[in-house]
């Protein structure tokens, strides 16, 4: 009976081991298609960053230096950001998306000096936003993945290395038992055979 | 109700970011208090994402790390700095494959024995 149910667990074990190990290549596809994407977005990103740092220092020069401090003073929040929560792989990470909370026209510093490099660094910073919000998400989701694979790595091994091999020995060990009880009866059958035979033969004399 | 945005750069970057639009934007001198100002910035709620400029964050990247890896809210994004573009910061992610590639290489010894 208790070999029965070892045998049981050993496949069990072995079916887990090779689930965990298909859904260790796909999560592993899934990590890299995040991880490549990270490169192209960090160079879009610089070269929309470059743009606003370059209108924001020709704004400074038109405004001039104490104006345009005086207008950073009175900043408003343009921006928000909508979380929600996703799955990847069954690994939940945040979905975000950027909120506009205040219309340009609103901005309250447009009455003094300000210049038209200014409108253009305004511009430019909601896409810009935008790219720096998908790199955040992809760089979280890809460790995210990194860390699901590493749990997923130490789950194997532990049935690969500890859990399938103490099964099997159990298994073996029983095995081995049962035979040498199988011998052992064997034996004992035929030397009560034997006795019985002689026991006959001498009856018949 | 969406959260908000804070920007973590030097002074004149954090200026910069306040007039555009982003009025939560620190002005750091020193790295330490880059430090300090980020891990609270990391335990308040209202915030869903913090950019740390990449002058900045490469004084902190396990710091980063850790948050990125502990929380998913606030979001952490590194942002190219005036002298300092991003794609220049390719260790982390790199660092982030070799353990991971490491579990495949790893694998591949104990399926063939």
């Amino acid at each position: 009976m208790e070999l029965f149910r070892l045998a049981r667990q050993a496949l069990l074990a072995e079916r887990g081991r090779d689930l965990l190990t298909e859904k260790q290549s796909v999560l592993l596809m899934e990590f890299f298609s995040y991880a490549q994407a990270i490169g192209p977005l960090q160079e879009k990103i610089d070269g929309m960053f470059a743009a606003i740092y370059e209108s924001m220092a020709k704004a400074e020069m038109a405004m001039g230096r104490a104006s345009y401090e005086r207008a950073s003073l009175t900043s408003i929040d343009r921006f928000g950001v909508e979380m929600e929560t996703r799955a990847v792989m069954g690994v939940p990470v945040p979905r975000v998306r950027l909120a506009r909370l205040a219309e340009t026209r609103e901005i309250p510093y447009s009455l003094a000096g300000t210049s038209s490099s200014l409108d253009e660094a305004f511009t430019r910073l909601e896409d810009a936003l935008t790219a720096v919000l998908s790199l955040a998400e992809t760089e979280f989701v890809a460790r995210r993945l990194a860390q699901e694979l590493m749990k997923i790595k130490r789950r194997i091994n532990a049935l690969e290395h500890i859990i399938i091999p103490t099964i099997r020995s159990r298994v073996r060990f029983i095995e081995d038992q049962l035979a040498e009880t199988e011998r052992e009866t064997f034996f004992r059958t035929k030397r009560i055979k034997a006795l019985l035979e002689r026991r006959e033969a001498a009856a018949a004399r | 109700m969406p959260g908000s945005i804070a920007v973590v750069a030097d002074r004149d970057t954090a200026t910069l970011f306040r007039l555009v639009g982003i009025r939560d934007s620190f002005a750091i001198d020193e790295p330490e208090q880059g430090r300090e100002l980020l891990a609270r910035l990391a335990r308040d709620e209202r915030y869903a994402l913090v950019m740390v400029t990449y002058s900045l964050a490469a004084t902190m990247e396990g710091l980063l790390a850790s948050i990125m890896e502990r929380q998913e809210r606030p979001l952490i994004a590194v942002i190219p700095s005036r002298e300092k573009p991003i794609s220049e910061r390719i260790a982390p992610i790199r660092e982030l494959i070799r353990r991971v590639v490491g579990v495949e290489v790893r694998m591949g010894t104990t399926t063939t024995r």
